[in-house]
């Protein structure tokens, strides 16, 4: 089977994954589901969180630098301090 | 039709938005800060796009293909499943198949997206090819949603990652690899940076607590693509359950 095909099958699939979403009309959701749309955005990012976190290769220092990062995050709001802070956590537990 | 202006339109209102004066300015302005948002994230992006390429190279897909595959599915997850199922001499639907498994979130971050901001056919199809985790999750977080901002961070990440494929590409084995410092973590702390301050009220707390429970639960189950997705549905669901039930107590 050529590459071709293969890249054009997965970027079409891919693609249609994307745009799915994307055509659901905005009142198209009943009003029981809108309430649970306000949550998406937190839920999604917290699943996407721990999945990713799950998938790291040293997750002994993963998760503690993610904690730390994350009430940084928390107390200051700021993204290059949350970064920052759980990558130093990260690197001294592995220093360990 | 008012909201169709204020949400995807330029120009932005004149007056600020009191719950939230950041979205401002014209299109491209929005859109530059959507793209610097993203910058950090490129320190993940790049040595992830080398590492696709390098893998792509060792099981011999051609340079072309390799950075053609980057340009036109622009998934890190597909692309790099696309090369292992291609090595072992998976059947097309397989291969397809799996791609799509590993990124059935796509399905929930597209449905986040249209209801909150209403959109053209072009627009559907334009944001729809820039879409991924990391440009709703530097986004979202910015309340309204604004449609030039969110195609600014996927822009960005879309040349960040196609960069580290074409540098792959080029040099990879003579590259170190950066991910042993830890890069990849970039990504989670971007996505908790914009989480963290959220966590303000109890339905919020419980949305992600049931979320951030039923991912491990439902990854030993299915592909992580679907336990993303099924565990956002089941933390949205929790958090709407909880806030009604809240309510209705007061």
């Amino acid at each position: 089977m050529s590459v071709a095909w293969t890249v054009a099958a997965v970027a079409a699939g891919v693609f249609a994954l994307r745009l799915a979403g994307l055509l659901v009309p905005r009142r198209a959701v009943p009003p029981a589901a809108e309430q649970a749309l306000r949550f998406l955005p937190i839920a999604l990012l917290t699943a996407l969180v721990v999945a990713n976190l799950r998938a790291q290769p040293d997750g002994l220092a993963a998760w503690p630098a993610a904690v730390g990062g994350g009430l940084v995050a928390w107390r200051t709001r700021r993204m290059w301090a949350c970064i920052v802070s759980g990558l130093a956590i990260y690197w001294l537990l592995r220093l360990v | 039709m008012a909201e169709r202006g204020q949400t995807v339109a330029p120009p932005p209102p004149a007056t600020a938005d009191a719950a939230d004066a950041e979205p401002r300015g014209g299109p491209l302005r929005l859109f530059g800060r959507g793209f610097l948002a993203m910058l950090p994230l490129w320190v993940g992006a790049i040595p992830t796009g080398i590492a696709y390429a390098v893998a792509a190279r060792g099981v011999g897909i051609g340079p072309g293909e390799t950075q053609v595959m980057s340009l036109v599915v622009f998934s890190g997850a597909a692309q790099l499943s696309a090369v292992s199922l291609l090595a072992a001499g998976a059947p097309l639907p397989v291969l397809a198949g799996s791609a799509m498994a590993l990124n059935a979130q796509f399905l929930l971050l597209g449905l986040a997206v249209s209801q909150q901001l209403r959109l053209r056919w072009v627009e559907r199809i334009v944001t729809a090819w820039f879409l991924t985790d990391a440009a709703y999750g530097v986004t979202a977080g910015r309340r309204p949603l604004r449609l030039p901002v969110l195609l600014g961070a996927g822009v960005s990440m879309y040349l960040g990652w196609n960069l580290g494929t074409a540098l792959g590409v080029v040099a990879g084995q003579a590259l170190p690899d950066p991910r042993r410092l830890g890069v990849d973590l970039v990504i989670p702390l971007t996505f908790l940076a914009v989480l963290a301050p959220v966590l303000r009220t109890r339905a919020a707390l419980r949305a992600a607590l049931v979320a951030a429970v039923a991912t491990p639960l439902l990854s030993g189950l299915v592909p992580p693509g679907v336990a993303v997705l099924g565990a956002g549905a089941l933390g949205s669901a929790a958090g709407a359950w909880w806030s009604r039930r809240a309510g209705e107590r007061r």
